[in-house]
């Protein structure tokens, strides 16, 4: 059977779809949905979400916070370094730490 | 997109989508229908991520494969067993070849074939899709597609000459 034979039993079988209220409960369902995304526009929360950002960063940078997180990393490492590294504070505070990354890690994903 | 736009290009579209669908369902004209009302209300709320590098429709059908495919996913349903319409297996040879049966006779025929295969024979020659646009719709690349148009092809005119085809 050559490619010929197979176009016009293809051709045979093709049918004509009637419409039967197709468009209409499309164009009904349409009425009730939200109005499309626009491209390059932004919702009220991601709006939200850039500002508290923005304005973060730039209080971290206003108020030396680079600083302030590098002078607080030596001293935590001395102070780990300095026999306190199974101290009940620095357990205590490493395990709220991860159980901190995880949930905000665990709700990044699930968004 | 205005409202109004967007009735044009379901006015333009929903004939061949649904063809594609029902065929590619096996003759289930419910879930065809459904998986396209889908498909069209998916580009309606996303048409800011078309990009315009191809039709439309080639797009709206890209969406429309996709979807079908994420209901076999949902059904768990083995792809040949979903596209297998079995009322047709008891029908004599005489039957299959009444005039009131003629889309029972494609959608056998098409039933011997596996879903990538019937989706780019469909596209190709169904619904007079180039291979380039096959291509985007499935998302594989033209060699891929080439193939699987062969194999199919290869599939259907064995299965053809088995049931004795003649017109």
């Amino acid at each position: 059977m050559n490619d010929e034979q197979i176009k016009k039993f293809f051709g045979e079988h093709k049918e004509s779809i009637e419409d039967r209220g197709f468009e209409a409960r499309l164009l009904e369902t349409v009425k009730y949905l939200p109005k499309p995304k626009r491209a390059g526009s932004f919702s009220l929360r991601d709006r939200i979400v850039a500002i508290s950002a923005m304005t973060g960063v730039l209080l971290f940078v206003l108020f030396g916070g680079a600083d302030a997180l590098v002078s607080g990393i030596f001293t935590t490492l001395s102070a780990v370094t300095i026999k306190q590294l199974f101290s009940p504070e620095i357990i205590a505070t490493a395990l709220f730490l991860f159980v901190l990354l995880f949930g905000i890690g665990r709700a990044a994903y699930s968004d | 997109m205005a409202k109004p736009g967007f009735e044009q290009l379901v006015k333009e579209n929903q004939e061949p989508l649904r063809r594609f669908l029902l065929n590619l369902c096996g003759g289930d004209s419910s879930l065809s229908d459904d998986i396209a009302q889908e498909a069209f209300l998916k580009a309606y709320l996303n048409f800011s991520s078309f990009k315009g590098d191809a039709k439309f429709s080639t797009w709206l059908f890209r969406i429309a494969c996709n979807s079908f495919y994420d209901h076999l996913r949902k059904r768990q349903l083995p792809v040949e067993e979903m596209s297998r319409p079995g009322v047709i297996y008891s029908a004599s040879s005489e039957q299959i070849h009444s005039p009131g049966l003629r889309n029972q006779e494609l959608y056998l025929a098409l039933s011997q074939l596996k879903i990538e295969e019937k989706t780019a024979i469909l596209l190709f020659y169904m619904e007079d899709r180039t291979l380039k646009e096959i291509s985007k719709i499935t998302e594989m690349p033209e060699n891929t597609v080439k193939s699987h148009l062969f194999r199919a092809k290869s599939k259907m005119s064995d299965y053809l000459k088995r049931i004795g085809y003649e017109r």
